[in-house]
Formats: structure tokens, C-alpha cells, sequence
């Protein structure tokens, strides 16, 4: 018995380790020709140094605190196409239209520590970011501490072509904009050009190429702030390796240095263009206080559309590409003209917007969503009660007065699953107008989503609610415009059960043995002096 | 007093509670104590004291653009022949790319310069050189065409417009509007449309002069256009005036305008000829065709090509090209190798690393010590090439492993050198169990404060652990035989345990108590010194004494009411050889008791003698070149000494920084020549003055190419230096550099003796040009060690006075007998000044005759430490003698010998203890081993018995004379 496991063992390990061997040798791929047919790559950084970032936002009210050091930055490769791009050829000084080739990437981060994030309520940041003259009532200090794992989109940080984009470094300064996660390999050209910058005053530039497996470009703009940055892209795959950012502002600075892991293949998701969606089961329900046309169109059409998918082949997504850049439009299966339709009402709801794929990389939106849940139960308390001011033609004061949040992703046999409970109530008063217009809705909705291993949805659910009470006379609110409307629908493969929310445990008792002694050690003697001195008393 | 009655009702019970207390603190902190090292935050500050000195504000500007916190150098030698070849350069390159490449030193490396050596920082000049030349002929081409073509299509257009419309007015406009697009044609085919808003500008304005002209006179012909238009061109400067957007460009078009054939416009080699003649001011055919290699038709790779091409032929002065003049050429070869005259025996170049980070943070560590690890590699790889690395920062690693290595080799010495010491002495194998395990329970509840305290403030330094270590050792040690030995007497005479234990708490634990409050005060004030050295000594001084007096007042009580006394004296082996050579010492003693000012003056002078001796011995101030040689940065050094030259390491750095309102460059970006000239000036004095022989290298702004070359040159080179001095002379527009090779050593007096000079002649030169409102700070190698040792001297005096202060001050209040505590003082600082003497007598037999600077801060420390306590000790047990004697003299010798045996005790297990440091391989232990050995040995066998008890008895004296009417007061408890 016993020498079956061994042989077993020396087989497999026999099997294996030429297979292994064969995956690291293959593993070196020339992003600039490989294929992203049925696949991307998932390249990986190092956040070597992430100090002092909160210099960056500084002015703008938003300050992350705490440093980013060991966090990881992965940047997912999706595509590569050549489009017609305008090229500043620096000899010129002009823009040549020329084929490039364009890689479609996303970027996301995982934070290994901590990390304090400050918001302002009345920071430039936000209001530039919601816009509509937005303006708190109350100006409040937002604090909320990233949780270690989380991980969050990063919207930009290279351009997506693959040569340095010196329009934006020449004439912009946009630093982000100029790098390309993957480089072309017209070393000498870029050299000369990055070389020439050096006629600007306030540059300073340093080159490495000839003789160096990597190209290596170092840049220093004196300017206010100042920047220095440094990248490197290797030349056998272009792919860029290391990358420094360093901020001067007077005597502060920030650092933010990335240096290449890894990178491996994702394969799509995706094998057939078109997913199809069974609901099991579905209903819609309004109640209408006040007769409104407008209103009861508005509902009737709900209704009927989710009536409407009753018990049919409901669903159609159609995607677009297969390849990890993949896009998607949801088409719903209309009975009474038996055609598909992607202009109904429904196109409003959450539905529309649950992909029918996504890509595999689970870390990401477990981080995700456990960043969304942690970062909520810290703001709750600021955020319900909170009030701003958006003005316009007229002026409408909004109140949050209630708010929660929960959401959980759970990983069980093979199948991702999400679920959450959302809910608000809401308050609009516009006083600009001839008399106070009061508006408040509450909305609460319950959900889950389900995705393979793979990528591809497998389930779903939603139950959806709105309570909607709009009226001019604080006096008689009844006389005003009032609804009650919710929906339900869902697709549930046979067999899966939807988890339920884990029970948080409030107490987290971590004391070791020992510690629990010594405690006792020192408090027993007190205890009992406490007791003595009392019996004589 | 109830609290101290209650004890003794159940003291077993509190006994086994104490016991628990401490087992149970050590254990749940045991793993972290084990693992102290990686709470230790700034290894080896010592070496980096400096805090705010002139040549550490020089240093950090520096490094505040660059982002260059520490720096290493790679020494590469050729034994085979020149460094500038080929198989040299690739050599080169394979080891910066083994270096930049590595993922624990790689992502450290400074953003901006991450390196510099021969190969790169001289492509990266030619770059620079060739770039700003391929520009020049581009504007240059560019200018001749919209100029030159430009006025020929004017002319003839113009005549032609004229003839049909016969309106001067009219022709113009027409004549303006067709010129223009022919020139935009023109310059679009040759690629440089980024001239086409000057084209524009400069035909309007040319055109409103030609009307202006032809009203006056009207041409008729195209040669009378062209004559017109020559004319204004020539006469009329300020037509480029208003587009040229910097004096380059503006010189340059003068240049053209004034001396060029317009039929010739289209003839390359024609305008290559004028366009070298205006850059370089030479027309020699292989110039030329150079100036046409770098442009190659206005292709940009063009430079690059050349560059890669030229780099080595220039470097060997195989090649000499127009823009790089020889001069500038040897002082680039100065600055990076051994290069004198002959290029074949320029064997060895110096590699500079820049990090970003230093050797304090965690990542900075790991990249030295990774550099560490992968060096022997690459010998190995690269040999016959020889590979040497040196700098501060990977010295201090160095020495920290070495401490390290050293520390845990020693720990087994120690422990078996004590134990063997207290059997034969106690002869009792109990004791020394215990009073080991005391040390080991104090030890593990010392070094949990040390992190505690280490993780409130952010790190303590590695100093600060040896002193605690060094003063925790010496105290609990002492007072644990305190306890133990009177607790034994008191066993004697009272035959019973507990009241025993309690004879001795009421005999000693008070002068234990002051002493160690005393002690912990002392050097605790040294926290809030600012100095990092003072403040280590500060944290790890307190922390070690107040530990060691709360550990062993509570744990060895508890020990002892749990242990049968019978134990203790069952095991007692008979050896009474020891007592006779003691009635030679009783008797000796006597004598010193009656003639005590005549002892006390004979221990002052012996003392003055020694600390005199002590000051001529030289400190060793922890520098590269007194490191054991197996150090790989001693090696390094040693190498560069070889190989190149003195001046390589003694470098002393000027950097001058003007005010942001008044810059080295214009607002023009050119450069501000007066100031260059103060330098100039400035520089040449010192140099005269402090007999500097040698300044290296492009960094310097003013050497002799510029100085020579900036009289009468080209447009183009002046522009070119002006050019390469802002990329690779000036930090900022307000920051210069200029480096002085000394010929003197590193810890050369002579060479310490040109700083002084070079900054004093500075000083004076500024006030002399009125240039105070720049700061100039000479800074550097040489220079940063040389305020190093200011610095430390100053720390020790430091050091020195505020502990004795305090320790007067507490003592007291304490005492409240003014001249006792003064007595003890002066006890101490004889016993030190003998030491003192002794150990430098040591080291100039043995040691080469230098001293380990921390030596006699901590001798400073142990003493004062050890003084205090067995004279604190030892005064409780005379006074409370002296009570019943009433006579000082006899009451004096009676304490002594009541005494003796247990400080004698103490006194051999220390110093046993420290003189085991012998035995390691580091140089510097092995004098702190020894000093520290000898002191104590001086302290109690010399001091204690023949100069504390007379001067207790001059000072008891004292106290009898001036004290009156409060008397035993103070004695009392």
C-alpha cells in the first residue's frame, strides 16, 4: 500500500515537473506581437514606495495619509489594436497622423496596510467632482481608513499607446499621459527624441539603451512642483519594469515607485457571443396615491415590462468581442411581438448594468467589495444626516436622512457569489421656487449575483422598492404627487442556494493563555485587597 | 512602615507572586527580546553623529533635488592594461546592469542620477553636446531658408507684382502672401515647420521695410530688390529681434544675415561650411563633414548614431571633434579614472551609486546587505577585472554584522566566565545560579522596556543598546552580590531566615535606591541633549539602571525567603587561602586611613598623569581606513588609495548657493559670468592658501578649459558650456559645486588643518567681495568626518558635565551633605583619570596606538556607574557602623573589610566579563573590552581601597566641622 502512494508520487512528480518546466520557458511573451484573441495578461507591480502621497491632493482637500509601500498595482492587458493616432514628431514640431498600435488595459490596487483617506465636504476635489454648484451645509472633515486587501480602480496612470507621448510631456505636462505600459521597439528614435529635451531649460534628461537590456528614461522637470520620474521597459517584451515618481513641493515630497513582479495569461471568459438568461421567477407592483398621468404611464410601463418577463427567455445579452475586451447590450424578449428589444423602461434599471462576464480576477472584487463594505460602516454615522446645497436655475437643499449599506462576496463550490442590501431616504426641498417644492424618496433593494470561476454569470436576483412623496404645502403633504412602486426578479439555476450575510462578531477575544494569567496575577491581589478593605468597613 | 510590617506577615505568598510576575512578563515578551535587532532603527548612528553642521546643511541640499541619501562607489581595475576600451566598457556595463537591475537595490537607486560612471556620464554629455548641435544646424538651415530663399522669391515676385500692378502698396501685400507660402512649403519638406511662426513674423516685418525702402527708391530689377534687401537686413537688427526667442537664436541669425551668399541657399555643402564656421568657428573639411554626420539630413537619430560612434575614440583622444575640446575631455577623464598623461596606464575607474534611501530605513538595509552578499559573485564573474566597493553607509552595515557576529560569539564566554568566577568565590554552586538567573530575568525586562520605549518614539539606536546592555550588566551584577553577601553576614550573626532578609533590605536597599535614582537621573537628562549619541547613551543608561534596581530589590528577596538558607552555606567548600594575603591590604589600608591627604594628593597626580596621557593618544573616530582589512570597504578604500590617488578620497566639496533673487543663470537661461568670476576668484585663494594641488573634474564650474575657453570662443561653445554646466554642475540655477582633491589622508591632521584653511578663506574672500548674503558650505568626505569629530568631542565634554552635575545634585538631596557628594564625585574622576591613563598606555602597545572613541564615554559611563554604587553602599554600611563606634578611622577600616568581599566579587565578574571581548576579531571590542576591563579593576582594587576611605574621612571631617546642630537627621531610616 504504502509503496503505491510512493510510485504514485515519483510518477506525478515526473509528469509534472516537465510541464512545469515547459510554462516557465513559454512564459516569455513579446506583448508587442503576442495574441489577445481568447486572452489578456494580468501584469503585476510592486508598490515599492508609496510615502507621503497625500502631498499630491494636498490643495485639493483629499489626503491620504499613511503609505502605500508593499501595496500591489496590476495593470490588466485586454487588447491590442492599431489605430490612427496624431504623433508630435519633435523634429517638425508638429502632429503627424500615423498607425500605432493601442493597448486596451485597466489598472487596480491592492493596499497590503491601512491606508487613512481624509475628505473634506466643501474640498475643491468634490466639488469639481459632483459639479451642479454643489455646496455642503456643513463643512465636515470625511475620515475613513482603507482596510488592508481592499483594492481600488485606478482610473489612469499610462497612456495607451506605445510610444512616449511628448505632446502631453512638452506641451501639457500631464505625467501620467506620456508613459506607455508597453513600449515599441524604435529605442533610438525615442532616445533621440527624449534627448532633445534637453534643450528645455528645465528639463533634465538621462538615457540608457545602448549596451542595457533595458531602456531606461530618467527625467527631471524643474518646474513648481517639481517632478522627477524614472521608467524602465524591457527589451525583449517591451513591457515597462520599474517606474518612480517623485513630487517636490519646497521641502515636501512624494514617492510613489512601482517595480515589475510578474505577469501571467488570463484567459476570456467568454466562448459563445451571445448569453442567454432563464428568470425563474418575477413580478412588479405599483400603488399610486395622487393620479398623475405622467406618473402612472411611468409605472404602468414597469409593471407591465416586468410582467412581461415572466416566465420566458427574459434576457439576451449580446457581447460584442470575444478577447477580454468585450462589450455588452442586454436585450429582453418582448412576447406580444416576439422580438428582442433593448429600448424598454427596464434599460433604466440595475439589470442592464450586471455584465454577463467579467474578467476572472477575483482578488479584485472580493478587494472590492470588502473596501465598499468597511469603508461604509466607517462613514455611516457622518453620511446619514448629511446635507448639501446644489443651485442652479434654482436652489434645492437635499438631506440624507437615511442611509445603509451591506455587502458580502462569498466563495462557495466554484461559484462567486455577492449580495447586498442597500437602502436611503431621501429628501429634496427646492426653495427657489414660488412655493417650497418638497420631494422624498426612499428606496431600498436587496440583490445577489453569482459568476463560474470562469467569468460567466450564472444567477441573479434583485428586489427593488421606492417609496416617492412629492408636494408643495408642508401642511397637507398628503395632497402632493405619491407613489409606492417595487419589483422582483431573478434567475436562478436549480441546486444554488444564495448565501445569507455572515454574522459579525463584535468581540474579538485574541488574548493568549499566558496573557490571561498575568492579568489574573495582578488583578486577583488588587480584587482581593478591594474585598478586605471592605469586610472591615 | 504598615505596608513593610504587612509583608513580613506571609512573604512566601508575595514571594511566589514576584517570581511569577517576572517569569510571566519575560515569557510573553521572550520571542521579541530574542529578536531585539529588528527594533533596532538606526544602525551604528555613531559614525553619523554630525546633527547640524556646515558640511551636513552642504550635503543636504545636495541630496534634496537629487533625492541621494547615501552613496556607494565601485572601484573596477584593468591589472591587464587601460580601463577605456571596448571589452572594458562592456565589462562595465554587465556589472551596473547587475547592480540596476537587481530587485533590492534597483528600485532604491536615486530616481534622477542612479549612478555615474566613466561610460554614461560621458554618452550622456555627448548626447547633450551633439543634441544641442543638431538643433543649431536645424535653426540654422531653417533660418537660411526663410531668409535667404525667402528674399530671392520675395525679389523676383515682387518686381513681377510691381511691373502689373504698378502699385508699391499692392505688389507687397500680394508679394507677402506668396513668399509666405512658399517659404511654409519650404520649410515643411525640410522638416522644420517648428520655425514657421519666426518665418512668418520675420517676413512681415522684412516686407513693411521693403515697402518702406521702395517708396523711397523704387527698385527696377531684381538685383536692385535684392541690394535693398541686403541693406535691410544687415542695418536693421532689430528685425530678428522680435521673434528670437533666446540670444542663441538671435546671434545665430545675425550671423546669417550679415555673411552669406543668397545664390547658394539650395548648395548643402555651402551652407554646412557657413554653418560650421558660425558654430565652431574653424572651416577644415573634417569638421565639417562632422557638423553633416550629426544632422544627417535632419534626421534626429543622426546625434545618436554619431554619438554611439564617437564615445570611445573621444574618450581614448583617438578622435577630437569641434564641440568637445581637449581640455574638456581631460578633466572628464580626471574626474572618473586614474588618467594622468598616458592613456594606456589609466587602469582604474570609480563607480558612483546613488540611493535614494540610507542604511537607516529598511530597504535601504537590504540593499546593502544584498550588495554585500552579491559582491563576491561578481568577483568571481568578472575576474581578472578586480572589483572593490567602499562608502560610509556600507561601512556602517559592515560593522553592524560585525557587532553582531561578534556579540553572539561572546555570549557563551561571558556566561561561563561568570559562573566560574562566583563558585570559586562563593564557593556554592547555588549562588551563582541565582545570581544568573537574576541577570537573565533583568536582561529580557530591560531590553522589553527598550522596544516598548523604541516603538513610542520610533526606534532606538544600536548605541543606546549596548550601554544598556554594558550598564545593565554592572548594576544588577553589583547589587545582586550586594544583597546576596549581606544578606549572608546577616545569616551569620541573626541564624535566622527571615529577619535576616530583612537586616539586609534595611542595610542596603536604600543606598541601592539612591544610587540607581542618582545614576538614572544622571544620564537620563542626557535624553533631552539633541545629540543622537548622548541621547543613546541617555535611553539605554536609564533603562539599564532603574531595571536592574527594581528587578533585583524585588526578585532576589523573593528568591531568598524561598530558598532554604541551609542550601546556601550546606555546599560551602572549605578554601580559606584567599584570606591571607587580605591582612597585606588591611594594613596598607591603615596607613592610607591615617595619612589621607598625602594619598589623595598621590591619587590626584597619578590621575592628572593619566588623563594627560590619555590626550595625547589620537581617537579613533570609527573611519574606513582604521577598519579591520577584511572589511570589503576597507578594501575599497585601500584600492582607491592604490589605484588612484589620494585626492580620490580626501575630497573636500565647496558648495556655493547664491540667493533665489540673484542666480548663476540669467533670466535669459545664460550664464551670469560675475559670479563665475567670484568663484573663480574664490576658489583660486583657498587653493593657494590651503596648498590644494588639484581640483577634479567637470564638476567644477571653473577649471582650466572654461576659465581659458570662455574669453574668446565661438558663439556656439559658450552656449555649449554654458549648457553643460547647468546639466552637470549646477544642483539648481542657485546651487554650485566645486570639488578639492587633497593629498593628505583621511585622519591626517594636516588634512583636517586645509578645511579649517579652506573655510576661512572662504569666509574672508565673500566679505572681501561683499558676497554675504551667499552661503558657501564645505562639505564632503573629509570634511563631514572632520565636524564628525568636533561634534563628538563636544558630545563627550557634554556628556561629561551634565552627568557629574546631576549626579552632585541628586546626591544632594539625597545625603544632604554637600562635601560628600562632591568627595564621591572626585573619587570617581580619579579613578577614571587613572584608567584613563592606564588603557591609553594599552593601546599604544597594542592597539597602534589609537583609541576607539567610544572607549572612554562608556569607561566614563561604567565608572561613574560602579564608583557611585559601592560608594553609596559602602558609606551606609560605615555610617551605620560608625553610629556605634564613634570613631571614623577604625569604623572605616571595620566597613572596608565588611565590604571587600562582595565588591571585590563584583568587580572581578565585570570585569572578567568584559576583558572576554578579547577575544573577538574586531578591533574596536576588543578595546572597549579592554578598557572597560581595567577600569574596573582600577576601581576596585585601587580606588575603593585606598583613595575612597581616606577621602570618605577627609570629607567626614569636613561635614564634622561645618555641621552642627542638624545632625543624624538625615541618617535616620
Amino acid at each position: 500500500m504504502k509503496n503505491r502512494y510512493l510510485y504514485t508520487t515519483i510518477l506525478l512528480v515526473i509528469l509534472l515537473s516537465p510541464i512545469k518546466y515547459a510554462k516557465s520557458d513559454d512564459s516569455v511573451i513579446d506583448f508587442r506581437s503576442a495574441s489577445f484573441d481568447n486572452k489578456g495578461y494580468d501584469i503585476t507591480y510592486e508598490i515599492v514606495q508609496g510615502e507621503n502621497i497625500e502631498n499630491m491632493f494636498v490643495d485639493l482637500g483629499f489626503d491620504v495619509k499613511d503609505s502605500l509601500s508593499g501595496g500591489e498595482f496590476h495593470v490588466l492587458l485586454k487588447d491590442r489594436r492599431t489605430e490612427i493616432r496624431d504623433i508630435y514628431m519633435i523634429e517638425s514640431g508638429k502632429f503627424i497622423p500615423s498607425y500605432e498600435p493601442v493597448y486596451f488595459s485597466e489598472c487596480y490596487l491592492v493596499v497590503s496596510n491601512p491606508v487613512n483617506v481624509e475628505l473634506n465636504t466643501s474640498s475643491e476635489f468634490l466639488t469639481s467632482f459632483i459639479g451642479y454648484n454643489y455646496r455642503p451645509i456643513e463643512s465636515e472633515l470625511i475620515q475613513a481608513e482603507i482596510p488592508k486587501t481592499s483594492s481600488f480602480y485606478i482610473p489612469k496612470i499610462f497612456t495607451n499607446i506605445t510610444r512616449p507621448n511628448f505632446a502631453s510631456i512638452v506641451e501639457e505636462l500631464n505625467y501620467f499621459d506620456f508613459l506607455p505600459i508597453v513600449l515599441n521597439d524604435s529605442y533610438e528614435r525615442f532616445e533621440s527624441e527624449f534627448a532633445s529635451l534637453i534643450l528645455e531649460p528645465s528639463f533634465s534628461v538621462k538615457i540608457y539603451n545602448q549596451g542595457y537590456d533595458e531602456f531606461t528614461v530618467s527625467l527631471d522637470v524643474d518646474i513648481d512642483p517639481a517632478i522627477s520620474l524614472r521608467a524602465s521597459w524591457d527589451k525583449s517584451n517591451g513591457l515597462l519594469t520599474s517606474f518612480s515618481l517623485h513630487i517636490i513641493y519646497g521641502n515636501k515630497k512624494s514617492n510613489f515607485v512601482l517595480s515589475l513582479v510578474d505577469y501571467e495569461e488570463i484567459i476570456s471568459p467568454i466562448d459563445i457571443p451571445i448569453k442567454m438568461m432563464y428568470i425563474t421567477n418575477s413580478y412588479a407592483n405599483y400603488t399610486l396615491y395622487q393620479q398623475k398621468n405622467s406618473t402612472e404611464t411611468k409605472l404602468e410601463k414597469w409593471k407591465v415590462f416586468v410582467n412581461l418577463l415572466n416566465q420566458t427567455y427574459g434576457l439576451r445579452y449580446t457581447i460584442a468581442r470575444s478577447g477580454l475586451e468585450f462589450d455588452w447590450r442586454l436585450y429582453i424578449y418582448d412576447k406580444e411581438n416576439s422580438l428582442y428589444t433593448q429600448s424598454s423602461p427596464l434599460s433604466n434599471s440595475i439589470i442592464t448594468i450586471i455584465p454577463p462576464a467579467l474578467i476572472p480576477v477575483w482578488e479584485r472584487y472580493s478587494g472590492i467589495i470588502y473596501l465598499i463594505d468597511n469603508i461604509w460602516n466607517q462613514l455611516q454615522e457622518t453620511l446619514v444626516g448629511f446635507q448639501f446645497i446644489v443651485s442652479g436655475m434654482t436652489q434645492s437643499l437635499f438631506t440624507l436622512r437615511d442611509a445603509s449599506l451591506r455587502m458580502e462576496y462569498f466563495f462557495i463550490e466554484d461559484i462567486h457569489h455577492l449580495i447586498w442590501d442597500v437602502s436611503y431616504d431621501f429628501q429634496e426641498i427646492n426653495t427657489l421656487e414660488v412655493k417650497d417644492y418638497i420631494k422624498r424618496i426612499k428606496t431600498n433593494m436587496t440583490g445577489w449575483l453569482a459568476y463560474s470561476n470562469e467569468g460567466n454569470l450564472i444567477g441573479f436576483s434583485s428586489f427593488f422598492q421606492e417609496h416617492f412623496h412629492a408636494y408643495y404645502d408642508p401642511e397637507e403633504p398628503d395632497s402632493g404627487n405619491n407613489y409606492h412602486y417595487e419589483f422582483y426578479i431573478e434567475s436562478i439555476p436549480e441546486h444554488t442556494i444564495i448565501p445569507d450575510f455572515s454574522e459579525v462578531e463584535k468581540t474579538s477575544f485574541t488574548s493568549s493563555l499566558l496573557q490571561i494569567v498575568f492579568y489574573s496575577i495582578i488583578m486577583i491581589p488588587i480584587y482581593r485587597l478591594r474585598r478586605k478593605k471592605k469586610d472591615i468597613l | 512602615m504598615k505596608l513593610w510590617e504587612k509583608i513580613w506577615i506571609k512573604p512566601k505568598y508575595i514571594a511566589i507572586g514576584i517570581i511569577l510576575f517576572w517569569l510571566l512578563i519575560v515569557s510573553i515578551n521572550f520571542t521579541k527580546v530574542i529578536n531585539v535587532f529588528d527594533y533596532v532603527s538606526e544602525e551604528g548612528t555613531n559614525v553619523s553623529t554630525a546633527s547640524s553642521t556646515e558640511s551636513k546643511i552642504g550635503l543636504d541640499i545636495l541630496s534634496g533635488f537629487s533625492e541621494v541619501n547615501s552613496t556607494f562607489q565601485l572601484i573596477i581595475h584593468n591589472p591587464n592594461g587601460s580601463i577605456i576600451t571596448d571589452v572594458s566598457k562592456q565589462t562595465i556595463t554587465q556589472i551596473i546592469n547587475n547592480i540596476t537591475y537587481n530587485p533590492k537595490i534597483g528600485p532604491y537607486l536615486s530616481p534622477n542620477s542612479p549612478y555615474s560612471s566613466l561610460f554614461d556620464d560621458a554618452d550622456d554629455i555627448l548626447r547633450t553636446v551633439f543634441s544641442l548641435q543638431w538643433y543649431a544646424t536645424q535653426m540654422a538651415f531653417a533660418s537660411i531658408h526663410y531668409i535667404w530663399a525667402g528674399i530671392e522669391y520675395f525679389n523676383s515676385e515682387w518686381i513681377d507684382a510691381y511691373n502689373i500692378t504698378e502699385d508699391i502698396q499692392q505688389a507687397s501685400i500680394f508679394t507677402e502672401q506668396i513668399t509666405t507660402n512658399y517659404v511654409m512649403q519650404l520649410l515643411q519638406n525640410n522638416n522644420e515647420s517648428r520655425y514657421s511662426t519666426d518665418a512668418e513674423t520675420f517676413i512681415n516685418s522684412f516686407t513693411k521695410s521693403f515697402t518702406y525702402h521702395a517708396n523711397i527708391s523704387l527698385p527696377n530689377t531684381t538685383a536692385e530688390a535684392l541690394n535693398i534687401s541686403k541693406t535691410i537686413i544687415v542695418s536693421n537688427e532689430t528685425l530678428f529681434g522680435s521673434f528670437a526667442t533666446d540670444n542663441r537664436q538671435y546671434e545665430l541669425l545675425i550671423a546669417i544675415s550679415s555673411d552669406f551668399n543668397v545664390s547658394e541657399w539650395n548648395n548643402q555643402d555651402y551652407s554646412f561650411e557657413r554653418i560650421t564656421k558660425f558654430l565652431f568657428d574653424v572651416n577644415d573639411t573634417s569638421s565639417v563633414e562632422f557638423v553633416k554626420e550629426v544632422f544627417a539630413d535632419g534626421n534626429i537619430e543622426g546625434f545618436v548614431r554619431a554619438k554611439n560612434k564617437y564615445l570611445l575614440p573621444i574618450l581614448r583622444k583617438e578622435t577630437s571633434v569641434p564641440s568637445l575640446s581637449e581640455e574638456i575631455v581631460n578633466a572628464f577623464l580626471m574626474q572618473y579614472t586614474n588618467f594622468q598623461e598616458d592613456l594606456e596606464a589609466t587602469d582604474t575607474t570609480i563607480i558612483t551609486f546613488n540611493l535614494a534611501m540610507d542604511h537607516i530605513t529598511e530597504s535601504g538595509k537590504g540593499a546593502y546587505l544584498e550588495l554585500i552578499r552579491i559582491l563576491p559573485i561578481f568577483k568571481e564573474i568578472f575576474s581578472p577585472i578586480e572589483i572593490y566597493v567602499t562608502g560610509i553607509d556600507y561601512y556602517v552595515i559592515e560593522i553592524s554584522l560585525d557587532y553582531e557576529n561578534q556579540l553572539h560569539r561572546t555570549d557563551l564566554i561571558v556566561i561561563i566566565t561568570i559562573v566560574v568566577i562566583l563558585i570559586l568565590v562563593y564557593r556554592s554552586p547555588i549562588l551563582p545560579l541565582i545570581q544568573i538567573f537574576v541577570l537573565a530575568i533583568a536582561f529580557c525586562v530591560s531590553r522589553t522596556v527598550f522596544i516598548g520605549i523604541g516603538n513610542l518614539v520610533g526606534g532606538l539606536a544600536s548605541t543606546s543598546l549596548i550601554i544598556l546592555s554594558v550598564s545593565l550588566l554592572g548594576a544588577t551584577t553589583n547589587y545582586c552580590v550586594f544583597l546576596m553577601g549581606d544578606y549572608l553576614l546577616n545569616l551569620k550573626k541573626q541564624n535566622q531566615k527571615i529577619p535576616a532578609i530583612r537586616e539586609t533590605l534595611k542595610r542596603t536597599a536604600r543606598s541601592i535606591m539612591i544610587s540607581s535614582i542618582s545614576l538614572t537621573v544622571g544620564f537620563g537628562a542626557l535624553i533631552f541633549s539633541g545629540f543622537p549619541t548622548a541621547t543613546g547613551l541617555g535611553i539605554g543608561g536609564a533603562i539599564g539602571f532603574l531595571t536592574s534596581m527594581i528587578v533585583s530589590l524585588t526578585l532576589i528577596p523573593s528568591i531568598l525567603v524561598l530558598i532554604n538558607d541551609e542550601i546556601l552555606t550546606k555546599w560551602k567548600l572549605d578554601l580559606k587561602k584567599l584570606k591571607t594575603p587580605r591582612l597585606s591590604i588591611n594594613k596598607a589600608l591603615r596607613k592610607a586611613v591615617n595619612n589621607p591627604k598625602k594619598i589623595l594628593t598621590i591619587a590626584i597626580i597619578i590621575a592628572g598623569v593619566g588623563t594627560g596621557i590619555f590626550f595625547t593618544v589620537p581617537l579613533d573616530y570609527a573611519q574606513i581606513t582604521t577598519a579591520p582589512s577584511f572589511y570589503q570597504s576597507r578594501q575599497g578604500i585601500d584600492a582607491i588609495n592604490q589605484h588612484m590617488g589620494t585626492e580620490y578620497i580626501s575630497q573636500i566639496m565647496i558648495v556655493f548657493q547664491t540667493p533665489e533673487t540673484d542666480p548663476f543663470l540669467l533670466e535669459n537661461n545664460s550664464l551670469n559670468f560675475e559670479h563665475v568670476n567670484h568663484i573663480v576668484d574664490i576658489v583660486g585663494n583657498a587653493t593657494l592658501h590651503a596648498n590644494i594641488t588639484r581640483i577634479i573634474g567637470l564638476s567644477h564650474p571653473l577649471g582650466q578649459p572654461y576659465s581659458e575657453s570662455l574669453q574668446n570662443v565661438s558663439l556656439f561653445l559658450k552656449e555649449e558650456i554654458c549648457i553643460l554646466m547647468k546639466n552637470f554642475v549646477m544642483v539648481e540655477e542657485t546651487v554650485a559645486i566645486v570639488i578639492f582633491g587633497s593629498q593628505f589622508n583621511e585622519g591626517n591632521e594636516l588634512l583636517d588643518e586645509q578645511i579649517v584653511t579652506i573655510r576661512e578663506s572662504i569666509e574672508e574672500q565673500k566679505e572681501r567681495k561683499n558676497l554675504i548674503q551667499w552661503n558657501t558650505y564645505v562639505t564632503g568626505f573629509a570634511p563631514r568626518l572632520y565636524d564628525t569629530k568636533t561634534e563628538i568631542t563636544k558630545i563627550f565634554n557634554l556628556i561629561f558635565a551634565l552627568t557629574s552635575l546631576a549626579i552632585v545634585v541628586l546626591l544632594f538631596i539625597f545625603l544632604r551633605k554637600f562635601f560628600m557628594s562632591i568627595r564621591v564625585l572626585v573619587t570617581i574622576l580619579i579613578s577614571l583619570g587613572m584608567s584613563l591613563g592606564l588603557f591609553a598606555i594599552f593601546s599604544l602597545i597594542f592597539f597602534g596606538g589609537f583609541i576607539y572613541w567610544i572607549v572612554p564615554l562608556m569607561l566614563f559611563g561604567v565608572l561613574t556607574a560602579l564608583g557611585l554604587d559601592f560608594d553609596v553602599l559602602f558609606l551606609g554600611i560605615f555610617i551605620h557602623i560608625n553610629k556605634e563606634r564613634e570613631d571614623p578611622k577604625t569604623s572605616i577600616v571595620e566597613s572596608v573589610e565588611q565590604t571587600m568581599n562582595n565588591i571585590s566579587i563584583a568587580g572581578l565578574i565585570m570585569a572578567a566579563t568584559y576583558l572576554s571581548l578579547l577575544f573577538t576579531s574586531s578591533i574596536q571590542m576588543q578595546q572597549l573590552g579592554l578598557g572597560l576591563g581595567i577600569g574596573i579593576l582600577i576601581d576596585v582594587f585601587v580606588s575603593r581601597l585606598f583613595i575612597v576611605p581616606p577621602a570618605v574621612i577627609i570629607a567626614f571631617k569636613e561635614k564634622k566641622k561645618t555641621k552642627s546642630t542638624s545632625e543624624g537627621e538625615s541618617d535616620e531610616k
